[in-house]
């Protein structure tokens, strides 16, 4: 092992290739890139030695690009697959939404490339267990409620539809939100800045993709046969929007920023907690017991990497940087328990976020009589000068139902 | 008698019987003797009298000899002797007649030369004449007898004469051998003899005529035949005989035969009493007789009585006739053939199997020539065999001619039976007897008895025949059936132990309960109704039947039982009286609903008496035109709306009765049809609605109207009379349909554009990676320029910026940039000339081009499923057509072809061929895949608006709807679909060449 990363790319066409290699070329240094001009070919070459990220393209003969995440998501489910193709039509893209972390479209810029490739690669950095990648890279989609799954089959069949309906029921689930945002933002329907409400997702998208993508494609699993009990998705699900609508008032509050980021923290906040949905998902009775084990001597965050290698922020920035969503969104769920570790602290998403969940409604999940006394990162706070902003905060969050 | 006759009647005479034959040789060879020897006698005759005159010539010869003593020159023995008889000399004659020379003759007495054969009166007259001198003898030949030296003795004249010289008495002796003379009168002498006696027995008389053809001489035979005596037909002529009377014609003939004095034959008359015993027929021939001088004496001839010989012929003759007619009145035809073969007889029977030939058959004919004439005409069925074979077997059995009877078959059908038989002189007698109908009649009788078998073995009844102890002697094929038993075993068996042994019940059947019997015994026939027969495993069935008792000869010889068996007819039968109480109670039913009926047409009838009034009103207000033509086109009637879209409501007055043709007319390929080559004579000769969604009418004003319309026939009493053209305007249908077109053309462009986008987002990647390599590249080059100067340094600079990396990729990288411009450019290119803007005009367009251009835009369609082939003509000219339209027909044979492997389910890529030809006056296009092919079933189909066999999403079904309707349509083409199920289908197209007919412009924006 060089210890440098590993990544591969797979595209019938050589040119396409041969234009990669000299792209990327000042990338060499850092990683190991192998070009593939076929599936068949890559997958023996993976088989030699897994890779960390699979570039591949989606048109291609014998085996697509679709089939071939597929199988490399079954072989190797740690690895960031990637498609890059110049295909323009959104069924096709539409079978890469379950195999496929990141969608780019030719032409693709290649800082935009190594961007996308290096995102991902650096938030790995708080994933202490191989187990812990794998099951998040292997991750296809996350359980869904069932009540909303059900509301959003009978909305859409109906004559009468519209995106703002579709996009309300969507909402009300994080699964459902994090999944239309990310295909919403891949680089085939991007429309220029990113989106981050489901409203905007739904329009962006039209209603018959949605359609397509719930009725066919099947992009939203209900939570049927999962371990875990349906009442913790719910409070965990009632817990996020509370979050989020926190955060977007907090951010309005601060006042001066646009709607954008105010969309963005409501996003955040929304999804701050999806790495909690991971474990969940993964191992509810597991998570449980992990989080019995909070109280005043031992953080949330703490408790979660001992158990499973990484915070459910960090788990959940992991997932969402996968997804290609915006990097103050990334930076805000991974660092909405502790602000000031973060790299780029000056993101007011990320302060909305933080003071969102420290001053919000109680994790759901947490034993009762036990959690953390004291959540607010001031040291942060004073950092960027909103110490001051708190007991604002406090009757912002205060004038909240109380969720308890 | 004639003891000759007699003597061969003797001989003819055997066992007391005379054979007559024999004797009738006999007699005739005696006659052919007796005519031998009358011709030898008639030259002996002649050659007596010639001697007589040559006896005569000498002696005056002998005188001139005498006179001219020249003795050795006379053929007369001379010898001079003296008075005492002592030869003194003699000639050379003398020497020569007595075999001695003259000198040995001097001296001896002339006594030595004679014989006294006759009582010495001889020697006494010579030595008395010697003595007297007595002249006795002079002058005057006596006979003696000389005598050779030889011994020899002869016939002789001696004459002796007195020499009156001198003193001395000599005389002359001359002696002349007579030898011969006297041979020939002893000859002629024996035949007058033989003459008299053939002359007095022969049949034949003699007779002769003066030059006046009267009678002098006739033989003793004429008083038999005319039983008068010759002396009494002396002086008379034939024709007063008899030959004037009996026969006038021939009397004139023979009298100018004798006026002319010629030879005749063999004239035949009749003389005495016309019948009766002593009625003759005389035959007589002549000859015309001159005497030395060679003038005409008279007639000598022969005739004969051939009175007998005549009436035999007559006999003979008329037994021949009787034996014709005889064989003329058999209904056989019979031919008579003689010993030679030769055709004698035959009956007009016999030759009207000829028929036309039959004038080739004559008397005289051979056998062989028979056969060949009836060959030639083709008379005979040959039965498979050759001409000559067929003849040699029919001469065969001739020869053979044994009395067996054979068939001989005629082409004309007919059959005769033939039959010949050798006569006793070695002919034969051919009898053919027609059978014709004797063989139709075994034919008829044939098929009869076939027929009847059949009709028997085919009866659904079970037949069966009884024999008149009861037994069983026929049972036809249903009787078998029903019973349970090969008819063929049946027979034989008494009829009660196998049909009728027992009851119903098990019980046994008594023998004198059958109704079977009974009626038989009645003698008449019985009809049972109801009665139990035995199958032969021994159950028993309900039968039916019928006995009928056979008459043969006025008593009872059997009968014939027809038997059904019942067990279904009784279930019927109960079944039957069930139906029919249900039927009276239905009866009853329908006699209400019928009157309930009768009050319901009632209402119709006013109902359709409103109705017609409304129906008129409603086709006034219909906005489809409606036309009623009758068979000549005259308008019957026009509706309101037919009225406004003809433009005939500025016409005034009433349309009824106007002709078709004055209101409007069928547009059909460019040209205006009026009524009799319309669809509406069509209609109205074949009675079948024609439909047609797609026309154009023009109006009388000139306008084009487009139409639907819908022609159907009126009949009235079966009969064609009329037709009504519905018809509505579709103008903007069509308009729609245009833009359909166009829409659909537009969605193509649309899903094709997603395909083009990929084929250009991909070139568009490397470039841009290319160019940023490039980019970067040029900024390392111009860092390790700037080192040039420093050795050091440039190492260092050229090591970190790898400097052989970046000038080998460089140009490498150019150029695949540019190989991806130019495929941009290539496909936007293709993009252009395949959206190819409609036109109002065809254009004359190079297809291999065209197809080239769809090719390349629908690449990323198929390059991933099919490998495509092109076999495109070089020399392909172009062809006039709208481009764009033709362009979509082949994106969407292209797609379909895709879709085709695609669905298949055979390992990909598959393959399109696609391939262009000139074939005469036609460009072909076909497009060929290997995927799943069109099923038969199928192939009328596919290009029906809405046909698809796609899955949802996966295509509108109107494709190939489109395809049809510019290529046939637009462009006056063809396409069709061939290929065969599971090895794929070949779309063609075929565009004319020449096409100067121009569709009505498209009004396409």
């Amino acid at each position: 092992m060089t210890g440098k990363l590993r990544i591969v790319f797979v595209d019938d066409e050589p040119h396409v290739l041969h234009g990669l290699r000299r792209s990327m070329g000042e990338m060499e240094d850092l990683w190991d890139m192998r070009y593939c001009h076929s599936a068949a070919e890559a997958l023996a070459l993976l088989e030699e030695q897994p890779a960390d990220v699979v570039v591949s393209d989606m048109r291609m003969p014998q085996m697509d690009g679709a089939q071939f995440l597929e199988e490399v998501r079954h072989r190797y489910p740690q690895a960031i697959r990637v498609i890059l193709s110049g295909y323009a039509e959104t069924r096709s893209v539409l079978k890469t939404v379950e195999p496929t972390h990141i969608y780019l479209a030719k032409p693709c810029d290649p800082e935009l490339l190594q961007t996308v490739i290096a995102r991902p690669l650096a938030l790995r950095r708080f994933m202490t267990g191989p187990a812990l990648l794998a099951a998040v890279g292997g991750l296809s989609n996350l359980p869904s409620l069932p009540s909303v799954y059900h509301n959003l089959v009978a909305e859409l069949a109906r004559a009468d539809s519209s995106a703002a309906s579709v996009a309300k029921i969507l909402s009300q689930d994080i699964a459902m939100t994090a999944e239309i945002l990310k295909l919403t933002n891949s680089s085939f329907f991007a429309v220029g800045a990113q989106v981050t409400s489901a409203l905007q997702a739904v329009k962006t998208l039209g209603l018959d993709t949605i359609q397509t993508l719930v009725l066919h494609v099947g992009i939203f699993r209900q939570l049927d046969g999962s371990p875990m009990p349906a009442g913790m998705l719910a409070d965990l699900t009632r817990y996020s929007l509370e979050t989020a609508a926190l955060a977007e008032a907090i951010i309005r509050d601060e006042g001066g920023e646009c709607a954008a980021t105010a969309k963005a923290a409501y996003c955040a906040g929304l999804l701050s907690s999806i790495g909690a949905l991971v474990f969940l998902d993964q191992d509810a009775e597991r998570y449980g017991r992990c989080l019995a084990a909070v109280g005043p001597g031992m953080s949330q965050d703490v408790a979660e990497t001992a158990e499973f290698g990484a915070s459910h922020g960090h788990v959940g920035a992991y997932l969402l940087g996968l997804w290609g969503f915006a990097d103050a969104i990334v930076e805000a769920v991974a660092f909405s328990a502790s602000p000031s570790l973060a790299p780029c602290p000056d993101n007011p998403v990320l302060l909305a976020t933080h003071a969102a969940c420290a001053l919000g409604p109680r994790f759901p999940l947490l034993p009762p009589d036990g959690g953390e006394a004291e959540r607010l990162d001031m040291a942060y706070l004073i950092g960027i000068r909103r110490d001051g902003r708190v007991r604002h905060w406090r009757e912002l969050a205060g004038a909240r139902p109380d969720p308890a | 008698m004639h003891k000759l006759l007699a003597r061969q009647l003797r001989s003819a005479t055997v066992d007391g019987t005379v054979d007559c034959g024999r004797l009738y040789k006999m007699v005739s060879a005696a006659y052919e003797q007796a005519d031998a020897e009358r011709r030898l006698n008639a030259n002996a005759l002649d050659a007596l009298q010639l001697d007589l005159e040559a006896a005569a010539r000498r002696v005056r010869e002998d005188a001139e000899a005498r006179f001219n003593a020249v003795m050795d020159n006379v053929g007369e023995a001379v010898v001079v002797i003296d008075e005492g008889g002592r030869i003194e000399s003699a000639n050379r004659a003398a020497e020569r007649a007595f075999g001695c020379g003259a000198e040995q003759l001097q001296g001896d007495s002339v006594l030595s030369l004679i014989v006294e054969a006759d009582g010495e009166a001889s020697t006494l007259a010579v030595e008395e004449c010697l003595r007297n001198g007595r002249a006795g003898m002079v002058g005057v030949g006596r006979q003696i007898v000389g005598r050779r030296r030889s011994g020899e003795d002869f016939p002789a004249e001696l004459s002796i004469g007195e020499i009156a010289s001198g003193s001395k008495r000599r005389f002359v002796a001359i002696i002349r051998d007579i030898s011969v003379r006297k041979l020939a009168e002893q000859e002629l002498r024996e035949s007058e003899s033989r003459f008299r006696d053939l002359a007095g027995s022969a049949s034949d008389w003699f007779w002769e005529t003066d030059a006046d053809y009267r009678l002098t001489f006739v033989s003793e035979r004429i008083a038999n035949v005319l039983g008068v005596k010759p002396a009494a037909v002396l002086g008379v002529s034939f024709f007063e005989v008899g030959l004037e009377d009996d026969n006038r014609d021939l009397a004139v003939e023979h009298a100018a035969d004798i006026a002319a004095r010629r030879p005749f034959r063999d004239v035949v008359f009749h003389v005495g009493p016309a019948v009766g015993a002593d009625a003759r027929t005389i035959r007589i021939s002549g000859i015309p007789v001159n005497d030395q001088g060679g003038s005409f004496v008279g007639y000598r001839g022969v005739g004969v009585d051939i009175t007998r010989e005549v009436a035999a012929e007559k006999r003979a003759r008329l037994a021949q006739q009787h034996l014709a007619d005889a064989i003329e009145s058999l209904v056989d035809g019979i031919a008579v053939f003689d010993a030679a073969d030769r055709l004698i007889v035959f009956n007009s029977q016999y030759l009207s199997t000829f028929g036309p030939d039959s004038q080739r058959i004559e008397p005289g004919i051979s056998f062989e020539t028979v056969i060949r004439v009836g060959l030639d005409a083709g008379l005979y069925r040959l039965d498979g065999l050759a001409p000559e074979a067929w003849f040699d077997r029919r001469m065969a059995r001739h020869r053979q001619a044994s009395g067996e009877p054979f068939v001989i078959r005629m082409e004309d059908g007919r059959w005769f039976l033939h039959r010949e038989y050798r006569t006793r002189d070695g002919g034969t007698v051919g009898v053919r007897t027609d059978i014709t109908e004797m063989k139709q009649r075994e034919a008829e009788l044939d098929a009869l008895r076939h027929r009847y078998e059949l009709i028997l073995g085919a009866a659904g009844e079970g037949i069966i025949g009884l024999s008149h102890t009861g037994h069983i002697t026929f049972a036809n094929q249903t009787a078998g059936n029903i019973l349970g038993r090969a008819p063929d075993d049946m027979i034989g068996s008494c009829f009660h132990t196998a049909l009728q042994r027992y009851r119903e019940d098990g019980e046994s059947y008594p023998l004198e309960t059958s109704p079977v019997r009974s009626a038989y015994l009645r003698g008449v026939a019985e009809q049972v109704r109801d009665d139990v027969f035995n199958r032969h495993d021994g159950t028993c069935f309900h039968v039916e039947y019928q006995v009928t008792p056979i008459h043969e000869k006025g008593r009872l010889d059997g009968a014939v039982l027809l038997f059904r068996d019942a067990t279904l007819r009784r279930l019927y039968e109960q079944g039957l009286a069930d139906q029919q109480r249900e039927l009276e109670r239905l009866v009853l039913e329908r006699t209400a609903e019928l009157r309930r009926e009768v009050e319901i047409r009632t209402r119709i009838d006013t109902a359709l008496r409103e109705s017609r009034e409304r129906l008129k009103g409603i086709a006034d207000s219909l906005f489809e035109g409606v036309l009623v033509v009758d068979r000549i086109g005259q308008l019957i009637f026009a509706n309101a709306s037919a009225r406004r879209l003809l433009g005939s409501d500025v016409i005034e007055g009433e349309l009824e009765g106007c002709f078709l043709d004055d209101l409007m007319r069928v547009r059909r390929g460019g040209e205006d049809i009026g009524f009799d080559a319309s669809p509406w004579r069509q209609v109205l000769v074949d009675g079948q609605v024609l439909r047609d969604d797609d026309a154009v009418f023009v109006t009388n004003a000139g306008a084009m109207l487009e139409v639907a319309y819908a022609c159907s026939p009126i009949r009235e009493g079966g009969a064609l009379r009329a037709c009504v053209i519905s018809f509505r305007d579709i103008e903007n249908l069509k308009q729609a349909q245009r833009e359909a077109l166009q829409a659909s053309r537009l969605a193509s462009v649309g899903q094709l554009a997603a395909g083009i986008a990929h084929e250009i987002n991909t070139p568009i990647q490397y470039i841009g990676d290319n160019l940023r390599f490039l980019g970067t590249s040029v900024g390392k080059l111009t860092s390790a320029f700037d080192a040039v100067g420093d050795a050091g340094r440039f190492g260092e600079v050229s090591a970190a910026v790898k400097l052989p990396y970046l000038l080998r990729e460089i140009p490498v990288a150019i150029s695949e940039s540019l190989d991806g411009v130019a495929q941009i450019a290539r496909i936007v290119l293709s993009m252009k000339e395949f959206s190819h803007p409609g036109t109002s005009a065809k254009a004359a367009t190079d297809l291999n081009r065209a197809i080239e251009s769809t090719l390349t835009v629908s690449r990323n369609t198929w390059k991933h499923v099919a490998v495509v082939t092109r076999d495109l003509a070089p020399d392909l000219p172009a062809v006039p057509c709208y481009a764009g339209e033709m362009n979509q027909v082949f994106l969407n044979l292209i797609v379909n072809a895709v879709h085709a492997i695609e669905g298949s389910g055979k390992p990909l890529p598959g393959s399109i061929h696609v391939r262009t030809a000139r074939v005469g006056d036609w460009v072909e296009i076909s497009i060929a895949d290997n995927g799943s092919g069109v099923p038969a079933a199928l192939v009328d189909r596919i290009f029906d608006p809405f046909f698809t066999t796609k899955g949802v999403g996966k295509g509108t079904g109107q494709g190939l709807a489109i395809c049809r309707d510019v290529v046939t349509v637009k462009h006056g083409g063809q396409i069709n679909v061939g290929g065969a199920v599971g090895q794929g289908a070949v779309f063609t197209i075929r565009l004319p060449l020449d096409n100067p007919e121009e569709p009505p412009a498209e009004a396409d924006g």
